[in-house]
């Protein structure tokens, strides 16, 4: 297996840091102040909204960059003239009342909530305006999945969650000082075109491929020529969900663990005593589980622990039913990419990069992702976890207007294939339900 | 048993498609009966997969390449089986219902159902609610199965159950229903017959319900 080039890794992603949510600490609101680099998130050589600073720059104009995702709402105050990130806040979605999912937020919508769960996430959107100290009237560029963007616009939801899934209305619009940025279809919203742009995947001749390991599993490959998306309904497992002592990364959650002659050593955030196991966790403790023999390629659990579980630490088990869910979902994420790779009709060896959205990307251990076969080893080495791209792509064009243009044009030209008509899916959804052979 | 029909079984379990084909056809060679074929050696060893799928000892993949081993032995053996056998213990129509594309659950349901000795029309996906109570009319069957995979399709079990009533066949055809996110509360709320957790337990109820 191939190891990845730690030090340009840890190069590039803390070039990326600008509003990245780190799991656990984002509900709590965590703040962070002070030097993110510019509103360019993308690494290296791919650079394009802030290289150097513009001589336009006017001191003292802010806007505000916002991703609303279903669980935490991250917000940047960001220097206009310059695209710098002054500072980001994050904060609880509170439509979590109506539910976790956005399935039950479409529901809660269609039985005549939607008034409320605008009114929330409005108010959450103000909250953090002023913990940013931004004036009232500051413009904002709003990402988001395309329910947390329906919702926030007062559109209603009945036709997001039953087939065949049309949404409302997806393009860019423009409500006084609020600006919703665009997205592709029901399943692929903003938050992916917001990262599209933010990677430059619109404007390099490289093929890369962005893939956000959140609950629906989006994803997108393609350049400038031509960009493909799907969405892979992975499921909660990578977030704790369906996981017998699954729990978010709180404070306590078991998020790394070594097993050496079956006993688990694990780590918990913050040091604290374990109160259940989280997404990196859990994919550490499959990954370990099989690196030790103790669970075969086909994910059945040695017999010492098939009845009560292996225990990953005090009062903490990983049942062979957890293992099922880990199949599931990590299957639908691998298969899904394989489809849009083949669909777009190219190969593993001529991606670029790989580009893993999110907080939790930025989390897991990226062999132990590959080891357990929810990533490609093949392009491992090409792996870069890049943080809250949504975010990100919201900051650029807070910055540079152009950006719009380009979020308006993917928007519009990118496709989107349907998982679920595609036979070839279902094949490989069967085929990397197995776990790699460890070598 | 006769060592052929345990080694069909034993293939069968192993998902050995060409070998289950073979082994089929040289019982069929040595003199046995079809039925016996059909009953102790592919739906016997179908019996084990659900046994092991229930307590979690295989997993989906395993049960597919089993499930498809048993078709191409009883592909071997549809000739030799006598006419009406074949349809054996009941019929059962089968199908996602409208709006929802998730298949895989209920392709299980179907392999169990089958292994059971059913026979089972499957409607496949996205199922719209006259589907199933025409063709449950048309087939006579006895059972119809109902799969859905999303909280948002899960009320459009309760309009194949209202149609059933409407069409006047709620009292020939007993309505299971099943997937992920429906619960044996939700089924009783709205009138099924039965929920069953996992595949092979909605076997055996078919079964129970077939008898009763
Ligand atoms: C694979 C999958 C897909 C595949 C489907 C491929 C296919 N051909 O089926 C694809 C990628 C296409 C897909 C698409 C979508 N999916 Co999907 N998908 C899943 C996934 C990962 C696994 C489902 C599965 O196959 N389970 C395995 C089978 C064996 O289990 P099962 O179906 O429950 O069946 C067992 C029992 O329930 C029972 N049973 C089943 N049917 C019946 C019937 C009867 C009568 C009985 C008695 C018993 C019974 O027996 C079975 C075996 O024991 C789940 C998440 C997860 N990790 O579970 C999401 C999930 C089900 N999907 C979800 C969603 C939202 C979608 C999409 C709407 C969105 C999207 N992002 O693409 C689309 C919609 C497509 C559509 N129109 O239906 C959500 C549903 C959430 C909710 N609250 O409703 C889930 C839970 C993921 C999530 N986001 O949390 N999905």
């Amino acid at each position: 297996m191939v190891t990845p080039d730690e030090s340009k890794m840890t190069v590039e992603s803390s070039f990326w840091l600008p509003g990245g949510i780190r799991a656990g600490k984002a509900s709590s609101g965590e703040e962070r102040t002070g030097d993110f680099g510019s509103a360019s998130a993308v690494p290296g050589e791919l650079g394009s909204a802030v290289p150097g600073e513009p001589a336009s720059a006017v001191p003292g104009e802010f806007a505000a960059a916002v991703d609303i995702g279903t669980t935490t709402i991250a917000m940047s105050a960001v220097e206009t003239g310059t695209g710098r990130i002054v500072k980001t806040v994050t904060g609880v979605n509170h439509q979590r009342a109506f539910g976790a999912d956005v399935i039950s937020r479409m529901e809660a919508s269609n039985r005549g909530k939607g008034e409320q769960l605008r009114q929330a996430v409005a108010s959450d959107l103000g909250e953090l305006r002023k913990r940013l100290g931004l004036r009232e009237n500051v413009k904002m560029l709003i990402s988001g999945n395309t329910t947390m963007e329906h919702l926030l616009q007062g559109m209603p939801c009945t036709t997001l969650g039953v087939a065949p899934y049309t949404p409302v209305d997806l393009s860019l619009h423009e409500y006084g000082n609020m600006t919703i940025l665009p997205g592709i279809s029901t399943f692929v919203g903003a938050d992916i075109v917001s990262g599209i742009v933010a990677c430059g995947m619109d404007e390099g001749e490289e093929i890369c491929l962005l893939v956000d390991l959140g609950t629906n599993g989006e994803m997108a490959i393609g350049n400038r020529d031509r960009i493909l998306s799907a969405s892979t309904a992975a499921g909660p497992a990578f977030e704790g969900g369906n996981i017998s002592c699954g729990i978010a990364g709180i404070p306590g959650a078991v998020c790394s663990v070594e097993i050496r002659d079956r006993k688990a050593r694990s780590r918990t955030i913050g040091g604290e005593p374990a109160v259940g196991i989280c997404g990196t966790g859990v994919i550490e403790v499959v990954y370990e589980l099989l690196k030790e023999g103790l669970i075969d390629e086909t994910g059945l659990l040695d017999e010492e622990y098939f009845d009560s579980g292996f225990p990953v630490a005090e009062g903490v088990v990983f049942t062979e039913k957890d293992i099922r869910e880990v199949q599931l979902a990590k299957s639908a994420v691998r298969a899904g990419i394989e489809v849009l790779i083949g669909s777009y009709g190219t190969d593993f060896s001529h991606i670029g990069k790989l580009y893993l959205a999110g907080g939790f990307g930025q989390k897991i251990d990226l062999i132990k992702a590959a080891g357990i076969g929810l990533l490609p080893g093949e392009v491992l080495e090409r792996t870069y976890p890049v943080g809250n791209t949504s975010l990100a792509g919201a900051v650029m064009a807070a910055h540079d207007p152009a950006v719009l243009d380009r979020m308006v044009k993917v928007a519009r030209t990118a496709e989107e294939t349907a998982l679920a008509e595609n036979p070839q899916f279902s094949d490989l959804y069967m085929d990397n339900m197995f776990f790699p052979e460890q070598e | 048993m006769s060592e052929v029909l345990a080694n069909i079984s034993a293939m069968l379990q192993k998902g050995k498609r060409k070998d289950v084909a073979r082994l089929c056809q040289q019982a069929i060679d040595e003199g046995l009966d079809a039925n016996v074929i059909l009953t102790d050696g592919l739906l016997a060893g179908m019996d084990v997969i659900g046994a092991k799928f229930k307590a979690n000892e295989i997993f989906v993949p395993q049960v597919l390449v089993a499930a498809r081993a048993m078709k191409a032995g009883s592909e071997v053996l549809k000739p030799y089986l006598a006419g009406d056998d074949a349809s054996g213990k009941g019929k059962i129509v089968m199908g996602t219902v409208q709006g929802d594309l998730h298949d895989i659950g209920k392709n299980l349901v179907i392999m169990m159902f089958e292994g059971k000795g059913f026979e089972v029309i499957d409607l496949g996906v996205d199922v719209p609610t006259e589907k199933f109570i025409q063709t449950a009319i048309e087939e006579d069957a006895d059972i119809i199965g109902l799969s859905a995979l999303l909280t948002t399709t899960m009320p459009v079990m309760a309009e194949v159950i209202k149609a059933a009533e409407e069409a006047g066949i709620r009292d020939r055809v007993k309505i299971m229903v099943g997937g992920a996110p429906v619960t044996k509360e939700f089924a009783e709320s709205i009138g099924a017959d039965a929920y069953t957790e996992d595949a092979p337990s909605a076997a055996e109820k078919a079964l129970e319900l077939i008898s009763a």
